[in-house]
């Protein structure tokens, strides 16, 4: 008897899961990782004095949004956490991951015609669902709570884009994390992701966005929080290409760290606890250098902010990303 | 009272570093552009512009200046955007770059404001669309982002070069 598609796309993450945790990777030591870019010793002396400064900052945003009771969920729980309305992530990499096969003919991982047919298609009526769905109170607890804590940090925005480091393949390196680590998911139009709360700068609604001419679709345009103009980006375009045009605006937005780049959010699931080993960390930049893994039981992309910074910084859209690291898979 | 608001942001805009620029604003789609006040000339109401047979796609026209023929532009079309209908808003800016003296088409024309060079910032350097160069920053202004416009850029050496040989 033939396999059905739905039998065919849960076979193929299987394996595509099966074959990324069974590669035999160790996380990197913290005392062992460098800095993602390559700096000079002052700069990377500076760079991880402001990174002490912001964990402390961010630790008290972190404070602040674990305080919120929605927020308050313990690894264990956060292992039996369902997600009947997100999309399937592996799928979306995948799709990347066929580009990345057409770009180039170094790439590592796995690629199928059944994921990448599953991630051209983001149904409407799901993404729909999954904003309809969202628990407005804690959202928006969540983020005035961190728009609060988090909004004295981007008074140095300007001043930290200017010394945005040059992008570098052969220097990236992956997220230099404690054992455990406080982490916000947070979904765009359906897709779940992850962010370490200590790359954060801050959670913001905002009211307009000015849309620039000549830009790629990924760029949705300028928006000025309290008095800084921050770029957001559209998070699911970004990622994949052949995701569908956004009709309306990204409720929220997700500053990376100090910088003036911002991702688009539909909605905040609230911050959590998670270990070290909980993430399948990557060694290599491959053809997504701004993946650091992928959260184990959450089956969601942990994003690498200082690398998607650099990348933003520079304008690069996946396809350009292809280009520059496909070599690198 | 809006007089000494007015005073008193620019006392305000003065006092930080830079040089205070004035720049005419101008409404096209949704956004507010900004074009430096020196090289605007005049800004007219609509009039019939006569098209150029075998003009190039930008070109939407020519009108008549007090004697003087003035090529004028399609600016939705250069800045990427849809085309829309003429309405009693709509304004013909008389602009004099470094190489001529050309006519934009824009949906309205705001005002004269006074910007410090500090306020400005520059937009990302996203894109490869030529049409990204023509935006030289942007700046706050009452609670919206103005974009602002360097229209020595708003075409190449070429088309500049084939718009005065109309």
């Amino acid at each position: 008897m033939p396999l059905s598609h739905h039998d065919k796309e849960a076979q193929t993450l299987l394996t595509y899961f099966q074959q990324m945790l069974a590669e035999n990777i160790e996380p990197p030591a913290a005392a062992d990782t460098a800095p993602v870019m390559q700096q000079t010793a002052a700069e990377a002396d500076v760079s991880s004095q402001e990174m002490r400064r912001d964990g402390q900052r961010t630790e008290s945003a972190a404070m602040q949004l674990s305080s919120t009771p929605e927020s308050k969920l313990s690894p264990r729980q956060l292992q039996t956490l369902e997600r009947p309305k997100t999309q399937s992530l592996e799928a979306l990499l995948s799709s990347v991951e066929t580009a990345a096969a057409v770009a180039a003919t170094t790439v590592s991982e796995p690629v199928t015609d059944a994921t990448a047919c599953v991630a051209a298609v983001v149904k409407p009526a799901q993404v729909q669902a999954a904003i309809e769905s969202a628990p407005q109170t804690q959202t928006k607890t969540a983020a005035q709570q961190a728009s609060v804590t988090t909004l004295q940090q981007n008074t140095e925005v300007q001043a930290q884009a200017a010394a945005e480091p040059l992008f570098d393949p052969a220097a990236w390196r992956n997220l230099d994390t404690l054992s455990e680590f406080q982490t916000l998911f947070f979904t765009a139009q359906g897709v779940r992701f992850a962010v370490p709360l200590i790359d954060l700068g801050g959670i913001f609604e905002y009211d307009k966005l000015t849309t620039l001419f000549g830009k790629p679709e990924w760029y949705l345009g300028m928006t000025d929080i309290r008095g800084h103009k921050i770029n957001v980006v559209d998070t699911l375009r970004w990622v994949s290409p052949d995701a569908p045009q956004r009709e309306d605006k990204y409720p929220y937005i997700i500053a990376l760290g100090q910088s003036r780049w911002a991702l688009g959010c539909d909605e905040l699931e609230g911050n959590r606890t998670i270990a070290r080993d909980a993430v399948k960390w990557r060694q290599t930049p491959g053809s997504r250098p701004w993946l650091a893994g992928i959260v184990k039981d959450e089956r969601c992309a942990l994003l690498h902010v200082q690398a998607l910074i650099a990348l933003f910084g520079r304008g690069m859209g996946q396809e350009q990303i292809l280009h520059d690291f496909a070599g690198e898979a | 009272m809006a007089n000494e608001n007015v005073v008193a942001a620019s006392a305000g805009a003065a006092e930080k570093d830079g040089e205070l620029k004035r720049w005419v604003t101008f409404q096209l789609d949704k956004e507010m552009y900004g074009v430096n006040v020196m090289q605007v000339r005049e800004v007219l109401r609509y009039t019939d512009i006569a098209p150029v047979p075998g003009a190039p796609a930008y070109v939407l026209g020519i009108i008549n200046l007090r004697g003087n023929v003035v090529t004028v532009i399609d600016t939705r079309m250069r800045f990427g955007l849809q085309s829309a209908d003429i309405t009693d808003s709509t304004r013909i800016m008389i602009i004099e770059s470094e190489k001529q003296v050309i006519g934009i088409l824009v949906d309205s024309v705001a005002e004269v404001v006074d910007l410090n060079t500090a306020d400005i910032d520059e937009t990302p350097n996203v894109g490869t669309e030529e049409s990204a160069k023509f935006i030289c920053g942007v700046c706050n202004r009452e609670n919206e982002l103005l974009i602002l416009i360097d229209l020595n850029k708003l075409l190449s050496e070429e088309e500049w070069q084939e718009v005065a040989n109309l």
